[in-house]
């Protein structure tokens, strides 16, 4: 589905990089994916969130640069307007100063993350121009992601297609935080599952809170089953 | 060759600096700016990644297609992200190209540096076909370059590229100059050719300018010497109305010291210039322009006039295919006595020819100069050659013959035989008993018929094939006439067989004898006029009244359209005389 000049260029782009094509193509992809249908374009939750899951892993913790470069990558895509404005001059002259004011950006958005000041203070200077780079390499894709994957995918209008109705979400957020299972309907998990997170802002839940979601969705799963 | 650098809008660079630097470091091509910014259409620039081919597409339909004067090659600079195969910046899609400056790094070069050694890759790409093995040859379009391979630079010779060689060979060091951090002005060695002046030429100039007399509405067709006084020549044209590009210049196959250079400067001026070369003669680049003006068509109110050396423009223009255009032509003013016999030939003339040829002015002023700069240039041929105490032989006792006897009498030490059919001259030669030791109507009658020194003054063909089997073991033969008329080289050829060898350029032998009796024969300046091989010939000053001499023809032949359909050598002493030309010459002489 992709469009075969933009999988030559990462080819072409990040030639000298340990990963293929392919898999940097589909890292990236399931970021983006997750970003802008699971977490419906909400930057600050998203990059707390995986940063969270991710500082647990030793891997990230020595491919800085990789790993850096996906979710910032995922935050350029709420600056790709701005980006298209310069296309036309050069990366250094251009694109360089806005990533690195938008640098600062992710950083703010990500400082609350247990250990993420101690991992980005070890980021090396080089080691930051190769995330750059990375990142500036992957912005064609992501251009691609956000303006043809739908349509080339036959999956047009997605976002409200993963939306159904769902008018009581706000007292399925409240039952769950009152540690109470929930029998009626779920009518999208994954929204349910969002807002929890977002009223939780951050903040670790109650163990009857993760029992009841673990058991409301085991509920849900299983009506839906029947 | 032109080619048309432009940009895109918003991308960061100083065209005219690269355009500067370009034009400063080579004589191939002229680079141009005509173009303003480039505004992409958004659809393009909306693009995931946009494609070299459709910005191509989009600058050749909607740019260049309707843009005059059109250009061989069109470059446009972008910081654009393209991509372009093996991650070059440059993207050539027929007469179009593309750089990207998108990735570069200010701190690793500037990119006016960058830019400009860019276009001087595809421009030369384009010139020449590179196909040898070295990869850093300029003409490989590789990522750097920072020579030109045997194989392109012998692809330049053939199309008579000469100084632009060895300018080229000297801008890699300059080039290299500035990628190691020199600033522009290593690069900024402007053409002194520029800077040259006729003082004579500029000062009639001046002087018809009051006079209102005017060179505007006329397409002016030149075939002079491609010299450092052309410049200054040209430019006087353009004072007195013509616009540079209604000038049309052919240039000599000649390897004048610096043709490469006047030729570059011409065409940035936005003169027309063609250039013949060994497969394009003098005859066919006229025919060319001819041609062209007659498919575009002159305008309503123009008219075509001739300034030339050596008869070619004004008989092709009495050929019934150009009738249309010999209607509009006022006149010829021609400088050679070749070209007089060449427009001799005419059936019947149908516009007034001006001989500055057969001007008494001419003959006695130009002529010893040119004995003179023929005598150094042999000098510089042979520096290893004992000439003094030896024979020469001379063809022709007319005005330069009769310089180059006096010289090589009295310079070389040298005894000289004199050769001329023509009875007049003949008595002259007798009677010149301190220059001329035997004078004869032909070489059979001779006395001495070893001279180790012959020189063809005649503007025909005088040193025979007949005449090349009779010379002794050894001889240099040399030649002051236009083109290669006075020498029979085809005979020389077919004598020496494939035992003929290249000394140095300009110094050819050829081994005609036997293995017994082994004979040399070495041509100076492969035959053609030794004055002005890889020479200036004369200096501007002194050749500045001839040049006047032909401005004012001309501007002669726009003032009085009444004139006889002939060839009229005394309008030429009437102009000295009008114009007091000898009196204003010795206030600058």
């Amino acid at each position: 589905m992709l469009d075969p000049a933009i999988y030559d260029y990462i080819k072409s782009a990040d030639a000298n990089s340990d990963l293929s094509a392919r898999h940097i193509i589909g890292e990236q992809f399931a970021n983006w994916f997750d970003w802008r249908y699971n977490f419906r374009r909400n930057t600050a939750l998203y990059l707390r969130l995986i940063w969270q899951s991710w500082l647990e892993q030793p891997l990230v913790w020595q491919s800085k640069p990789q790993y850096l470069a996906r979710s910032f990558a995922v935050l350029l895509c709420e600056h790709l307007g701005a980006i298209a404005q310069i296309a036309l001059v050069s990366r250094e002259a251009g694109l360089m100063p806005l990533l690195r004011t938008w640098w600062y950006e992710f950083v703010e958005l990500t400082k609350e993350v247990p250990n993420m000041p101690a991992f980005l203070h070890q980021l090396q200077p080089d080691e930051q121009k190769e995330m750059f780079e990375m990142v500036s390499n992957l912005l064609p894709l992501l251009r691609w992601f956000e303006q043809r994957f739908e349509v080339k995918c036959g999956v047009a209008n997605l976002t409200e297609r993963l939306s159904p109705q769902y008018d009581r979400i706000a007292e399925h957020v409240v039952a769950l935080k009152q540690g109470r299972v929930i029998l009626e309907g779920i009518v999208d998990p994954t929204r349910l599952h969002l807002a929890l997170l977002q009223d939780l802002a951050g903040a670790h839940p109650e163990v009857s809170t993760e029992v009841a979601y673990i058991y409301s969705l085991q509920n849900c799963y299983q009506q839906h089953r029947l | 060759m032109n080619v048309q650098v432009f940009r895109t809008e918003n991308t960061s660079c100083d065209v005219p600096s690269v355009i500067s630097l370009v034009n400063a470091v080579q004589y191939f091509f002229v680079a141009h700016n005509d173009i303003a910014a480039v505004v992409l259409p958004e659809h393009l620039i909306a693009e995931p990644l946009m494609q070299p081919k459709a910005v191509t597409a989009f600058v050749r339909t909607t740019i260049v297609s309707g843009h005059q004067p059109s250009s061989e090659l069109n470059i446009l600079l972008t910081g654009a992200l393209l991509p372009i195969s093996d991650n070059r910046p440059t993207f050539l899609d027929g007469d179009i190209a593309i750089i990207s400056s998108h990735f570069w790094r200010a701190a690793d070069e500037p990119a006016t540096f960058r830019y400009a050694r860019h276009i001087l890759q595809l421009a030369l790409s384009m010139i020449v076909k590179h196909t040898s093995v070295v990869r850093s040859c300029i003409a490989a379009l590789q990522d750097d370059f920072d020579c030109l391979c045997y194989d392109c630079e012998q692809q330049l010779v053939a199309l008579g590229y000469r100084d632009g060689i060895a300018s080229l060979k000297d801008s890699f060091n300059i080039l290299n100059q500035l990628r190691s951090g020199a600033t522009l002005d290593v690069a900024h060695r402007k053409s002194d050719l520029l800077q040259g002046e006729l003082k004579l030429a500029d000062h009639y100039t001046r002087e018809l300018q009051r006079e209102q007399a005017s060179l505007s509405k006329h397409k002016i067709l030149v075939v002079l010497h491609f010299l450092s006084d052309l410049v200054p020549f040209v430019k006087a044209l353009n004072l007195l109305g013509c616009g540079f590009s209604d000038i049309y210049l052919i240039a000599k196959p000649y390897p004048y010291a610096r043709r490469d250079e006047v030729t570059h400067v011409l065409q940035s001026m936005g003169v027309n210039v063609k250039r013949s070369l060994r497969g394009l003669t003098v005859e066919e680049c006229c025919e060319k322009v001819l041609t062209n003006l007659s498919t575009v068509g002159l305008p309503a109110d123009y008219h075509l006039l001739i300034i030339e050396d050596g008869g070619y423009f004004a008989p092709l223009l009495h050929e019934p295919r150009f009738s249309h255009l010999l209607s509009r032509c006022i006149g010829v003013v021609e400088q050679t006595q070749k070209g007089i016999n060449e427009d001799r030939k005419i059936h019947e003339l149908a516009v007034p020819i001006i001989s500055v040829a057969g001007s008494a002015f001419k003959k006695s002023y130009e002529s010893p100069e040119i004995g003179r700069v023929a005598i150094q240039n042999i000098s510089r041929f042979t520096p290893n050659v004992k000439l003094s105490g030896r024979h020469a032989c001379v063809f022709g006792f007319g005005s330069v013959g009769q310089e180059i006897a006096f010289h090589l009498t009295n310079a070389f030490n040298m005894a000289v035989s004199v050769v001329d059919p023509d009875l007049a001259a003949l008595l002259r030669a007798r009677h010149k008993r301190s220059i001329v030791a035997e004078a004869q109507l032909k070489f059979e009658d001779l006395q001495f018929r070893s001279p180790a020194l012959i020189v063809g003054t005649t503007g025909t063909n005088s040193i025979t094939g007949p005449i090349l089997r009779q010379l002794g073991a050894d001889a240099i033969l040399v030649s002051t006439s236009s083109d290669r008329v006075e020498i029979d080289i085809a005979a020389l050829e077919q004598l020496a067989g494939e035992r003929i060898t290249q000394v140095v350029e300009g110094k050819t032998t050829y081994d005609i004898g036997t293995k017994d009796q082994p004979r040399q024969i070495t041509l100076l300046a492969e035959g053609y006029p030794i004055n002005f091989y890889g020479s200036e010939s004369l200096p501007n000053d002194t050749i500045d009244p001839i040049m006047t001499l032909l401005l004012l023809c001309a501007v002669e032949l726009t003032l009085k359209h009444d004139r006889k359909n002939q060839i009229d050598v005394d309008a030429v002493a009437e102009v000295v005389t009008k114009r007091h030309l000898i009196e204003e010459f010795l206030k600058f002489a």
